[in-house]
């Protein structure tokens, strides 16, 4: 995807007066190709028990290893909700069923890490940046969009609506908010307009990294409360689950046109050591069920943007086979993936299942991992992304053949 | 309510003439080491105002107004041997600011019978129903420990105490709105970390390692042998209690993987699975004590030997022979502490929490070393740290992003502001982005600028020095006319940059409070504006 000179030149142009801002000249940027294919990633931070998401319910081992906390095979009550008669949706996640049976949503199985890490920190760091053992490097999100035009909102390529900013987007102009409304300053409003106008002029005289994204906070402020994207008004009548507020709220911002090519929430809570629980009581469900409700939400939400966008869901690795001592699972190997979106080829099961059997496992005891994430990465960024070489992005990676995720 | 109150006025008592603050584990091996000998501090150094304003900024939450003039007056030197000296300071300001929710503090079973009535947990109980019924008490309880700790921060004279308590609360992190953690928090602050924050590394771990917030934080109270003993059901027990077995024992393994990762070796340790098993096995019976019976207290740590995995093990090529109990858990963590890999984690971590985010070779090196030779004592290594040149390089003065609480508390010593007692306080300093022991995941808040260079945190900082300089903080009362009086503009930006800043402000951020400021109406306006502008600043966001 190349930039266009128009482009470029409004840049110069928002560069030198970044409070002029003219809002038809954003639609103009989207609709010259930037930013009109936005692709938004769910992290499931914690590392979520793929078995539980996706259930193997042909498999015997599967039952006997979790006496207390196995989704029962399809028909039973709490059962699971059969996709293909091997595997089955967790019955919490019904609510992506139709996605899956209209060939929107595809599920990765037994997908995860080359690397044999069981450490959260370690795992998300090299799924983020898509190489190991370098932690300060960029994300390999930031390496596909980086030879774009930086534009969208605010000479922003991504949104990022979490606590902190994630590693995945390092490198490449994100906005990170924990939540929309928190963009803004509150005072009384003659106070309010003299010191936004003090801390911008002193912000855009400042060249230090904190200066910068301080001007970007400011101006971004100041765009979110005239588009009053941060307050009811903005909401399309679509209902979500509380917990799920970041995915309207990314919704919302997608529907605007602000034309930004990356969008990331974080979801917490995925590391059940205790307390997993199976169909209906328990942590996961719980989870389940707020997530499932809010990403279906999501999708109906985005409106005529259905057609463009994609969703990719991801987890930093699976959880043990076999129940530990506190109706938990501890830290394991391959997980599942999900992809959502128009050019996905849906409605089916990827990946090679090796089987859960004890010699039929990595190390003796977890999911093994027979489909090395980066093949599903490198898919989301040659046919979503556009990107023409996965040298730079994927470094190290031999590209196997294309599972054909995406059309 | 009338429980609590006769609670916290014993508790109080107790505070003024001294009794031992409540704790899990004994307090004797707190005492302080003799003084390290080593190259002293560069002598050009001893007096000089912005050194000892960068020494404030990093082994203090910041200056007061007029301090940093004060210690180089006095000499740095002697401002270090204050705080790295161990004899309690009075300090009255303090202590009536913490009077009001000192409360917080109890020791978990006082707690519950403040809230649900005496003698509580001396029934049978469960967690689960002791949980529910707490849980209207434990906001406004977080709340006021909160507020106690930011209190302790803004006001205490041994500030370096209480930047280290900051440092363990986020390498021991645990997770205050888990489970039984809401009564425990407290206690683990107050009486594990807090009172070894200076001390040596090893009793920080064996006091973290056995106290229940941690216990319940990373399951190991619902860790239990894979192999179940004759004593718990026998090994080819049969029906009814196969079933029990299964539905309550095995391992698991989330705090010794932390343990091994987060709190001693680090990721790089050179540990491998079969050490976290090890470990985790080594430690199955370290548990949470239900009832009140002879050595035990409800909610107190107690050792389950029924539990205990009891065969032998291997840890980092170390051989655990079979038949031990509890012992082999403290011979475990004395093995960690001691561990070459736990003196460079340290080192690092350190180095990076108060020289700068990719810590200088030199800092590690020193600081390592200091670890290795003094056996983990924390007031050596710290002193290791202060010592070495790289401390006070040019490029490491204002080079680290002060995290949210840093900010907050650095405002607050700024304008010589007190904490008058409402948690409201407590609650600004959430809406920054760093709720206090609210971090959910066992790493801890980072301290790094990369976590914390958001454009939504940005604004909230803004949002808090408007406040604070507007007035408008409840729970805050600050002496901003002493530090930024009326006066015409050139005064402010001149006292701004000196008070606030410390001389550091570009020329970029005076111009612009300059215009700002000449283009106010209302001439009373400026001093309060100015002060918002100052410690908004991108400047002040340094340390």
């Amino acid at each position: 995807m190349t930039c266009s000179s128009s482009r470029r030149s409004f840049l110069v142009g928002a560069t030198l007066a970044p409070y002029v801002w003219a809002w038809p000249a954003v639609a103009r940027a989207v609709a010259d190709g930037v930013g009109d294919r936005p692709l938004v990633c769910l992290f499931l931070r914690g590392a979520a028990d793929g078995l539980s998401l996706v259930v193997p319910h042909g498999e015997p081992d599967y039952y006997r290893e979790r006496p207390g906390i196995a989704i029962l095979p399809p028909g039973k009550t709490g059962g699971a909700i059969d996709l293909d008669g091997r595997f089955g949706f967790h019955p919490r996640l019904a609510p992506l069923k139709p996605l899956f049976d209209s060939g929107l949503l595809a599920v990765v199985h037994a997908v995860g890490s080359p690397h044999p890490t069981r450490s959260h920190f370690e795992a998300q760091d090299y799924m983020e940046t898509a190489q190991v053992g370098l932690s300060s490097t960029s994300g390999w999100l930031a390496r596909c969009v980086a030879e774009r035009a930086a534009l969208g909102l605010g000479e922003l390529q991504a949104v990022a609506l979490t606590d902190t900013p994630p590693l995945a987007l390092r490198g490449t102009p994100t906005l990170v908010a924990a939540r929309l409304a928190q963009l803004q300053l509150a005072a009384r409003p003659r106070a309010r307009q003299q010191l936004e106008m003090g801390f911008e002029r002193m912000y855009d005289r400042s060249s230090t990294e904190v200066g910068i994204i301080g001007s970007r906070a400011l101006a971004t402020a100041r765009r979110i409360r005239e588009l009053s994207l941060g307050d009811d008004r903005a909401r399309s009548g679509v209902d979500y689950p509380k917990p799920t507020a970041a995915l309207r709220e990314l919704a919302s911002l997608i529907r605007a046109g602000l034309g930004f090519d990356l969008g990331w929430v974080d979801v917490q809570g995925w590391d059940t050591h205790q307390n997993q629980g199976n169909a209906e009581a328990g942590r996961l469900p719980v989870l389940l069920d707020a997530w499932s409700r809010g990403l279906a939400a999501f999708w109906a939400d985005l409106g005529e943007w259905r057609e463009r966008v994609l969703v990719l869901v991801m987890t930093e690795f699976g959880r043990t086979v076999k129940e530990n001592g506190s109706g938990g699972t501890d830290h394991g190997h391959a997980s599942v993936m999900f992809l959502l979106g128009a050019g996905v080829r849906g409605g089916k099961v990827y990946g090679n299942w090796p089987g859960l059997q004890p010699n039929q496992r990595w190390e003796g005891r977890d999911l093994a991992v027979t489909t090395d994430f980066r093949e599903v990465f490198a898919e989301v960024a040659t046919k979503h992304l556009g990107v023409a070489s996965l040298a730079g992005v994927l470094p190290g990676y031999l590209p196997g053949p294309a599972l054909g995720l995406l059309a | 309510m009338s429980n609590h109150r006769a609670v916290v006025t014993i508790y109080i008592a107790c505070w003024f003439v001294g009794c031992a603050v409540p704790n899990s584990v004994p307090m004797s091996q707190v005492a302080s080491p003799p003084r390290p000998e080593g190259t002293a501090i560069a002598p050009a150094l001893a007096h000089d105002v912005s050194a000892a304003r960068h020494l404030l900024n990093r082994f203090a939450f910041g200056p007061r107004p007029g301090e940093s003039e004060t210690v180089a007056a006095a000499g740095i030197e002697l401002w270090l041997d204050a705080q790295l000296g161990s004899e309690p300071r009075p300090n009255p300001e303090l202590e009536s600011a913490l009077w009001p929710y000192l409360g917080a503090a109890l020791e978990p079973r006082q707690l519950v019978d403040s809230w649900l009535g005496r003698g509580t947990l001396d029934e049978p109980w469960k967690g689960p129903e002791i949980n529910r019924r707490i849980r209207p008490y434990f906001r406004q309880h977080l709340a006021e420990l909160g507020l106690l700790q930011i209190t302790r921060h803004v006001l205490s004279e041994r500030q370096l105490e209480e930047v280290m308590v900051e440092f363990w609360v986020n390498h021991f992190n645990v997770f205050a709105p888990k489970g039984l953690v809401r009564v425990l928090v407290g206690d683990y602050i107050e009486g594990a970390l807090r009172p070894r924050a200076l001390g040596r590394f090893e009793d920080l771990l064996i006091a973290t390692a056995r106290h229940p917030a941690m216990l319940i934080y990373l399951d190991n109270a619902a860790s239990s042998s894979e192999m179940p003993t004759w004593e718990n059901g026998g090994p080819m027990g049969r029906g009814r209690h196969a079933k029990q077995r299964r539905k309550t024992g095995g391992l698991n393994e989330n705090y010794a993987r932390e343990l091994l990762e987060l709190h001693t070796l680090g990721r790089d340790g050179g540990y491998t699975q079969q050490d976290v098993i090890g470990a985790a096995r080594i430690l199955t019976g370290w548990g949470v004590s239900r009832r009140a019976r002879a050595g035990e207290q409800p909610l107190g740590f107690v050792f389950r030997a029924r539990r205990h995995d009891s065969g032998a093990k291997q840890v980092l090529g170390e051989h655990f022979p079979e038949g031990h109990a509890e012992d082999e858990g403290l011979r475990l963590l004395g093995l960690l502490a001691r561990h070459p890999a736990t003196a460079k984690h340290l080192a690092r971590k350190l180095c990076a929490h108060f020289v700068a985010d990719d810590p200088p070779s030199g800092c590690l090196l020193a600081t390592e070393r200091a670890f290795v030779a003094s056996g983990g004592e924390l007031r050596a290594v710290l002193l290791a740290l202060v010592r070495d040149e790289t401390f006070w390089a040019t490029s490491a003065r204002g080079a680290k992003l002060k995290t949210p609480l840093e900010f907050a508390v650095s405002a607050l010593r700024a304008v010589g502001a007190k904490p008058d007692g409402t948690t409201e306080l407590a609650r600004a300093v959430r809406r920054l982005g760093e709720p206090l022991f609210e971090e959910s995941v066992p790493v801890g808040y980072l301290d790094s600028s990369s976590a914390w260079l958001a454009e939504s945190g940005m604004l909230a900082r803004m949002q808090f020095a408007t406040s604070l300089a507007l007035r408008a903080l409840p729970g805050v009362s600050p002496d901003a006319a002493a530090v930024l009086p009326a006066g015409d503009v050139p005064d402010l930006l001149q006292l701004g940059n000196r008070r606030i800043l410390g001389q550091t402000a570009s020329a970029g951020t005076l111009d612009a409070i300059q215009a700002s400021l000449a283009s106010l109406t209302d001439e009373a306006d400026r001093p309060a504006l100015a002060g918002a502008w100052f410690l908004g600043s991108p400047e002040f966001q340094q340390q």
